[in-house]
């Protein structure tokens, strides 16, 4: 990026615990990062890594234990009455799993108008109406559909309801928590498509979550890498992909088959031991200490900070 | 490899009674699987490759299933659609076996993970009770699992989901198999975990011999493990041929449009994904003609009304598509067209 862009959303040091019978589980332990206008943020790591938590909490589902998330300026847990209001308009969440995110006993038009009705973006029924069939047809489905429930639907057009309802209020940020996981390959790729499409017409910015990584960096410009509740590893989609810095970054990288045969026949693996250690008391140095390769005592001892190692790359490991 | 071909499925078709209809699930899928050999099974969800896993297994409830009587499946020449209870108990487990998609829903919750491997192995009486014991911890170990005595008394809550994964697959080669189903094995996985598992099941087919029937949607693991792959569309395969055939010469749109609609982590331009429009047909009231004709960019009049013929291009690869006719039109197409024989 050359120009410098106007930031959409801040993270600092932000903290998110949740107290379980074993002790605290530290979801989130430590993350900053911020998000440019117009950018997609991709955010990866493991099953359990904090990335959903990370997220949700920056969108304000959740409150946060300690740290800061700033919103175009403004502290997102702090925000009340009208300017919460503004926000939520601002910001919307499209799910992972769009058979439980929407109501069953909602129809579409339902569903798509419910934030249209509570901001009061359209006033009048009939053009409300009209506002819902608009936004069916951007997300390539029609007008018949809207009086129809969510049972009714496949999956991949269940996901294109739950993208036309957080698209319904206008928003400028939207938080993508694993919008095609749960959808087949040949769908993925239509939804990953209007995502790009819609971002490009709308100047929208996203914050990407996945654990698909050929997906990630498909779709995004800079993609942060997470592990057990912190950030690894930070940089553009690119530079992360051809010089990974991280040991973990590199093992996760080295993990994805690619669908092609020779390239996979020469390929030379890392292939980890074990599994994420439990966020609950998690090791005291380095997170990925137990199942690195290159360990050192300082690794174990030693907490490692995000630094940056070149221009625009940020990476956490003693070793660099 | 032997000539003789361990597992022989011919004309396999399953129906599903409902309320709205006939659901024609599986409609008459051919193919052959050697020792030794891995065959992959590529479709999206629905098409019917699940289905026909459990047709292989016997694990089909008839009603509501329905398997129609000319079907076949022949195991070293005996016909399993025709096997009794006892028959079926003595092949399932011994002679098949399978590893599930949710290992945490396979496995039963009641039992310590130790006892669930024993049991396979006493219930097909090759082990005595202590012998299984010890044989059960070996399993463990073979999978990768440390401290496995410790872990053979623990429950599966009280393992990982990579770790209940190996479990499912120690009980599924605990009696020595011939053939192993891997209905999507890791799906459920996180990358790092799914390599470990891919690995595992590579390196414990090359020691024990085993045929592999895999059943996935990811491209990338069929690259990885498998030697010949069929793709199925909605109950038929639709172009079946060697890993390399079907990479790099695939002859079907569909094959094509799977192929390009993930994107490759090696490659650096950004190339807009290829997505296929709408979704698989219905297959209460299936289309006459070829199943993929709506949402083909090639589609001819000719795909909407009749079935297209198998068209074989080297032995082992073949395709149903009508522009491999020669009557076709002339068009462009970014995979290979033509100069098969029709069958």
């Amino acid at each position: 990026m050359l120009e410098p862009k106007e930031l959409s959303l801040e993270v600092t040091e932000l903290k998110k615990y949740f107290r379980v019978g074993g002790g605290t589980l530290k979801a989130v332990d430590g993350v900053s990062f911020s998000i440019a206008r117009g950018e997609t943020l991709g955010l990866v790591g493991e099953s359990g890594c904090g990335k959903t938590t990370c997220g949700r909490t920056c969108v304000g589902l959740y409150p946060k234990t300690a740290g800061q998330v700033r919103y175009r300026g403004q502290d997102v847990h702090r925000l009340r009455g009208s300017a919460r209001k503004a926000f939520t308009k601002q910001v919307q969440t499209i799910f992972q799993d769009p058979y439980a995110s929407l109501d069953p006993r909602l129809t579409v038009t339902d569903i798509i108008a419910e934030g249209i009705k509570n901001h009061n973006l359209c006033p009048g029924a009939k053009e409300r109406r009209e506002r819902v069939f608009d936004l069916l047809e951007q997300v390539g489905l029609n007008r018949e559909h809207a009086s129809r429930y969510i049972h009714e639907f496949s999956g991949g057009q269940r996901q294109r309801i739950g993208i036309a309802r957080a698209l319904a209020v206008d928003p400028e940020f939207i938080m993508c928590d694993e919008p095609i996981s749960a959808l087949d390959v040949s769908i993925q790729a239509q939804i990953v498509n209007l995502l790009i499409r819609l971002q490009r017409e709308r100047d929208l910015t996203y914050l990407f979550i996945a654990h698909d990584l050929s997906m990630v960096k498909h779709i995004s410009d800079r993609i942060a890498v997470m592990y057990l509740g912190v950030m690894v590893e930070l940089t553009s989609s690119e530079e992360l992909y051809t010089h990974p810095a991280h040991p973990y970054t590199k093992a996760l990288l080295s993990a994805i088959p690619i669908p092609d045969p020779k390239v996979e026949e020469r390929r030379v693996r890392t292939v980890l031991e074990g599994d994420v250690p439990s966020p609950i008391n998690p090791p005291q140095g380095c997170r990925f200490c137990g199942r690195c390769a290159m360990a050192t005592d300082r690794c174990a001892q030693e907490r490692p900070q995000l630094r940056e190692i070149s221009p625009g790359h940020l990476a956490a490991c003693h070793l660099i | 490899m032997s000539d003789q071909p361990l597992l022989e499925v011919k004309d396999l078709k399953v129906s599903f009674h409902t309320y709205a209809g006939q659901v024609q699930a599986v409609r008459g899928l051919s193919f052959s699987l050697s020792a030794g050999e891995t065959l992959a099974v590529v479709g999206e969800s629905g098409c019917g490759k699940s289905v026909s896993a459990k047709a292989l297994m016997g694990l089909l409830s008839c009603p509501p299933c329905e398997i129609k009587p000319a079907s076949q499946i022949l195991y070293q020449g005996k016909n399993v659609l025709q096997f009794q209870e006892a028959e079926w108990s003595a092949f399932r487990g011994k002679e098949c076996s399978m590893i599930f998609q949710d290992a945490l829903a396979a496995l039963n919750p009641t039992l310590a993970v130790g006892r669930q491997i024993e049991e396979n192995l006493i219930v097909h009486h090759l082990a005595s009770r202590s012998a299984a014991r010890k044989k059960a911890v070996e399993m463990l170990a073979l999978v990768g699992i440390p401290q496995p005595e410790r872990r053979a008394r623990q429950y599966p809550h009280q393992f990982s989901g990579g770790m209940r994964q190996r479990v499912m697959i120690a009980i599924a080669l605990a009696c020595d198999p011939k053939i192993l189903i891997a209905d999507e094995p890791t799906t459920a996985l996180d990358v790092t975990i799914q390599a470990q598992i891919i690995d595992l099941i590579k390196a414990l087919q090359g020691k024990l011999n085993t045929a592999v029937l895999l059943i996935t949607h990811d491209l990338g693991v069929v690259a990885d493990i498998a030697h010949r792959i069929l793709v199925v569309y909605a109950g038929r395969i639709v172009e079946q041929g060697s890993r390399d055939e079907i990479f790099y010469s695939h002859r079907h749109p569909y094959t094509w449009s799977l192929l390009r609609s993930v994107p490759r982590l090696d490659l650096t331009q950004k190339e807009e994904l290829v997505s296929i429009e709408g979704t698989p047909p219905d297959l209460i009231d299936p289309p006459a003609g070829c199943p993929f004709a709506g949402r083909c960019r090639w589609c001819m009049e000719i795909c909407r009304e009749e079935e297209p013929p198998e068209v074989q291009f080297s032995p082992g690869h073949s395709c149903r598509c009508w522009l491999h006719h020669p009557d076709a039109p002339d068009w462009q197409t970014p995979f290979q067209r033509g100069d098969g024989v029709l069958c």
